[in-house]
């Protein structure tokens, strides 16, 4: 009876149930699982947007010049660097605006050696206090100054704060200095009286006052052929007097000295006779 | 979980499940609230947030728990939809792609299966509108052995052996073709209702639309496809 009834009423809502035995096979759902595998491995693998890859592409793609451009990089270091020290030491006959330490002998000093340290050329405002600190320098050490015993740390170190002389009133860090400026000294004098007081003092002044160095035209740093020949003339016949001049100090003293070998050889080779098997020797 | 558990019993919902909405509120203002109607449902809807907290702690391979437990689900919802069993496979994959790139983003507002059912739906209806001029039938076959089924054909036919399972592939396709029939909001709510055994609320939930609009749906689709089908059906 049941049966028969359900056989005869087959409503819309039993069709439609119809549709749930549309169903894959079995089989179907191993493609599927490997499938979706695959799809969810690529969907971790996020691709990166372009801004992010940008920095890595540029380096990989400079990653084969890194030798040239390495080298480039010392080259360019190296051209800088040598540029600055150049610049740091002035060139001969160039005026500077910096303080200048010079031993030459002062006609008003009577002792002969005096650190003379000179005002700022040109002094700009912002000079002044330097150069007034370099009077004072020079004028102390004018003052303290005994034969020809350079002080100018004396004078330093009274501008600090206490005298050399009464060594028991010295502050530690004046006598700090002090030996400081002594080792200074000595050093200057293994360097052949060249005063590194001057040096330094250049480099500070160059470093605290950027002053535009005046343009010097080459040419005019260039000596004329005869006075070229004039000084090498003299240099030959007057080397003494040639070496007294201060134009050409420098050439005519290297002359002069190479020339007297030269006339030392050249008598000795005159005073020396071979003959025979002798020799003799004037005197 | 911030569920709504005050429910009353809707007496004019066609089927027990169904029948339970919130009893304090419109049923048109449930929209993106979940709704529990059966303890069975809430037990599932835990053990599937559980799941999902440990995919969002970094546990991939717990995501594939969800993908055995829901992946015959939304086959059925997606292939309903399309007819097309190679299209059906494609977009269920891709549901349960978009729901793994996304389930950081899902915070528990909603039931997980009422979640990922909702993106089933959008991939399949956003495939149907880009290749609404291309559709055709690639058809599963349909498993006759089950007593449900058999029980059916056997009511409509008489016959028995092939010329039954040629019957039952004839009724398959009109089946399909009156469901190619409907719109596709029709055909949604056709397939979540009667085919996947979804409530009302389910269905609104997942269709971000009222229950009102749902019922009113259905009505009209089953209009329709018993327009379609008359002569498949006996009374």
């Amino acid at each position: 009876m049941k049966s028969d009834r359900e056989k005869t009423t087959v409503t819309l809502e039993d069709l439609l149930r119809l549709k749930r035995a549309e169903r894959p096979a079995p089989s179907f759902w191993l493609e599927f699982d490997r499938e979706l595998r695959a799809k969810q491995l690529a969907a971790l693998v996020v691709e990166r947007p372009w801004w992010r890859t940008l920095p890595a592409r540029a380096i990989a793609g400079v990653a084969r010049y890194h030798l040239p451009m390495g080298a480039s990089a010392i080259l360019a270091l190296t051209f800088l660097s040598v540029r600055e020290y150049r610049t740091a030491v002035p060139e001969a006959g160039l005026a500077t605006p910096v303080l200048e330490f010079s031993t030459q002998p002062r006609p008003e000093s009577p002792d002969g050696n005096v650190i003379e340290i000179a005002s700022a050329r040109d002094a700009a405002p912002d000079v002044r206090p330097v150069a007034t600190v370099a009077e004072q320098l020079r004028l102390g050490a004018g003052e303290g100054s005994s034969g020809e015993e350079i002080r100018p740390v004396s004078a330093m170190v009274a501008l600090i704060g206490g005298t050399e002389e009464n060594g028991a009133t010295l502050s530690p860090s004046a006598r700090s200095i002090s030996e400081i400026f002594s080792g200074a000294q000595e050093i200057a004098s293994v360097f052949g009286n060249r005063s590194l007081m001057a040096a330094a003092s250049q480099g500070f002044e160059s470093r605290v006052l950027p002053a535009r160095q005046p343009v010097v035209d080459p040419l005019a740093q260039m000596k004329a052929p005869s006075d070229v020949r004039r000084a090498r003339y003299l240099g030959t016949a007057l080397p003494a007097i040639a070496s007294a001049k201060p134009v050409a100090a420098r050439s005519s003293e290297r002359l002069a000295s190479r020339i007297a070998d030269q006339r030392l050889y050249e008598s000795g080779v005159s005073r020396l006779g071979l003959g025979g098997d002798r020799l003799m020797v004037k005197f | 979980m911030n569920r709504v558990r005050e429910t009353a019993y809707f007496p004019f919902a066609p089927r027990g499940r169904a029948g339970f909405i919130p009893s304090v509120m419109d049923a048109s203002k449930v929209i993106g609230k979940t709704l529990v109607a059966s303890p069975e449902r809430a037990q599932e809807a835990d053990a599937d947030m559980e799941i999902v907290r440990l995919v969002q702690a970094g546990d991939v391979a717990a995501f594939d728990r969800l993908i055995l437990k829901y992946r015959e689900r939304v086959l059925g919802i997606v292939y309903h939809l399309t007819s097309n069993r190679e299209d059906a496979a494609d977009l269920t994959q891709d549901t349960f792609i978009k729901a793994f790139q996304s389930i950081n983003r899902f915070g528990g507002q909603s039931s997980f299966f009422t979640w990922l059912y909702r993106i089933a739906v959008n991939t399949a209806l956003s495939h149907l509108r880009k290749h609404r001029l291309r559709s055709f039938f690639s058809l599963e076959a349909m498993d006759t052995d089950q007593p449900v089924s058999r029980e059916i054909i056997a009511a409509l036919t008489d016959t028995s052996g092939a010329e039954r399972d040629t019957y039952a592939r004839e009724l398959q396709e009109k089946l399909n073709e009156a469901m190619q029939k409907l719109s596709t909001k029709h055909r949604t709510v056709v397939t979540l209702f009667e085919i996947e055994g979804l409530s009302h609320q389910e269905i609104a939930e997942i269709m971000d639309s009222s229950v009102g609009t749902v019922r009113s749906r259905l009505h009209y689709a089953k209009q329709l496809l018993q327009a379609e089908l008359q002569p498949y059906l006996r009374r």
